[in-house]
């Protein structure tokens, strides 16, 4: 969960109020100014992977029941991915990313 | 990475907002057989002004907008940058067939889009069906009526260009009719770099009167069309440029870790290729090699990437040749 693991480790004040139209940025010594600014999702992803023995023959879960499965958590989201994959391209470069997450984290 | 634009909603004033959530369940070869997106944070309501604000801010010199938000919300991002006389460079990221028609949206309400020369948006990267639903949604909602848009489509100085088509992508894909989609396309998005999965990425971009590739031998098997129009014709159309990359790597599917997150990865390696100064049709090839290390990695975004970077900068520091 880096994005947002990252960001409680800083311990960056996240809650905006819906009036304060502000986006607080506690630390001076980061400026506004981005290269990239990228305005999109991050989520959540749970991937399940269907584990049958006979991914020849039945490869496929079945329907209308449980299926043993390998599920496993991450964070994604489009925009968080574009993001991602620009920071870690270019290590000089500075990457914002612009999204909504909820009070459930 | 730079999480202060993360914006935690609360939960008073924001009841039942959830954290997005996507569930993807995937068969024994990690194939996806159906997967479930909870977007709903990004669409239950509009944050225009706030949105006006970070991009003002950011002054980025380029804006990535995905197609998760509302039509509403999407258009807001676009015309900030106009508003703030921000030099920004807007793309576009379609995320489904569903959503990428948000772009080009119904809603006669919305500030409109503009065309080339000054394009609300400059670069997009849907896939082949991706593409079509943008094409279709635009032809559906009117897009295709102005005459501003006409104006430009008629300065590409496209006569018989069925052959140039077949010649320049393959008979099959000129009959799928994704080179005629991208071209109606272009007036208003004048970069277009259409996925098309094991068969490469097809580029195509409108060529300004003074761009030097017109002129440069190098690259004229690329130009589509040249335009007849009057050299000071407000459209300033010299052409345009169409381009196939073929894979960079065949992968093989016991080397097949996830597809998750291979598309993004694309655009994120073009776009921070683009904002340090590079040329579209140079970076082409070394986005598909992002997103074949994506392609073999169970992350959505391969941890890997630092690998290509020196690459990524050295072809970015090349001018157009």
């Amino acid at each position: 969960m880096d994005v947002l693991l990252r960001v409680k480790s800083t311990g960056q004040k996240l809650v905006i109020s819906h009036n304060d139209n502000s986006a607080k940025n506690e630390s001076p010594s980061k400026p506004d100014q981005a290269d990239i600014l990228v305005a999109g999702s991050v989520a959540v992803d749970l991937s399940c992977d269907y584990t049958s023995g006979n991914a020849e023959s039945s490869p496929v879960p079945n329907l209308h029941t449980s299926n043993p499965a390998k599920v496993s958590q991450s964070i994604g989201g489009v925009g968080r991915n574009v993001a991602l994959a620009a920071h870690r391209v270019n290590s000089e470069g500075k990457v914002k990313l612009c999204t909504l997450i909820g009070d459930d984290l | 990475m730079d999480t202060s634009l993360v914006k935690r909603l609360d939960i008073k004033q924001n009841p039942g907002a959830r954290t997005a959530q996507y569930v993807a369940v995937n068969d024994a070869n990690k194939n996806l057989v159906m997967a479930m997106a909870d977007m709903g944070i990004f669409t239950a309501q509009s944050f225009s002004a706030h949105w006006h604000e970070v991009v003002s801010k950011a002054c980025p010199r380029w804006l990535v907008v995905d197609a998760n938000w509302s039509d509403v919300d999407i258009r807001s991002f676009v015309r900030a940058v106009k508003d703030n006389n921000n030099t920004a460079q807007v793309a576009f990221e379609p995320v489904s067939l569903e959503k990428s028609a948000r772009l080009f949206s119904r809603s006669k309400s919305l500030s409109p889009l503009s065309v080339f020369p000054d394009a609300s948006i400059q670069l997009a990267s849907p896939n082949q069906y991706e593409l079509k639903a943008m094409h279709d949604a635009a032809q559906a909602n009117d897009y295709f009526e102005s005459q501003k848009w006409w104006d430009v489509l008629d300065a590409f100085g496209l006569r018989g260009a069925r052959d140039k088509f077949v010649a320049l992508t393959s008979a099959e894909i000129t009959d799928t009719g994704i080179p005629q989609q991208i071209i109606r396309l272009l007036p208003y998005i004048p970069t277009i770099v259409t996925k098309m999965g094991s068969k490469g990425a097809l580029l195509a971009s409108i060529l300004p009167r003074d761009d030097p590739k017109l002129f440069d031998a190098a690259h004229e098997p690329y130009i589509l069309s040249r335009s007849n129009s009057s050299p000071d014709h407000y459209t300033q159309v010299g052409g345009v440029y169409m381009r196939m990359f073929p894979i960079v790597e065949t992968v093989a599917e016991q080397d097949v870790v996830s597809v998750n997150g291979v598309g993004d990865t694309f655009l994120g390696v073009l776009v921070a290729g683009l904002a340090q100064g590079g040329k579209v049709e140079n970076l082409v090839d070394v986005a598909q090699k992002g997103a074949v290390l994506t392609l073999k990695s169970a992350e959505s975004v391969s941890p890997q990437l630092g690998e290509i970077e020196k690459e990524l900068r050295y072809l970015s520091s090349l001018g157009s040749r």
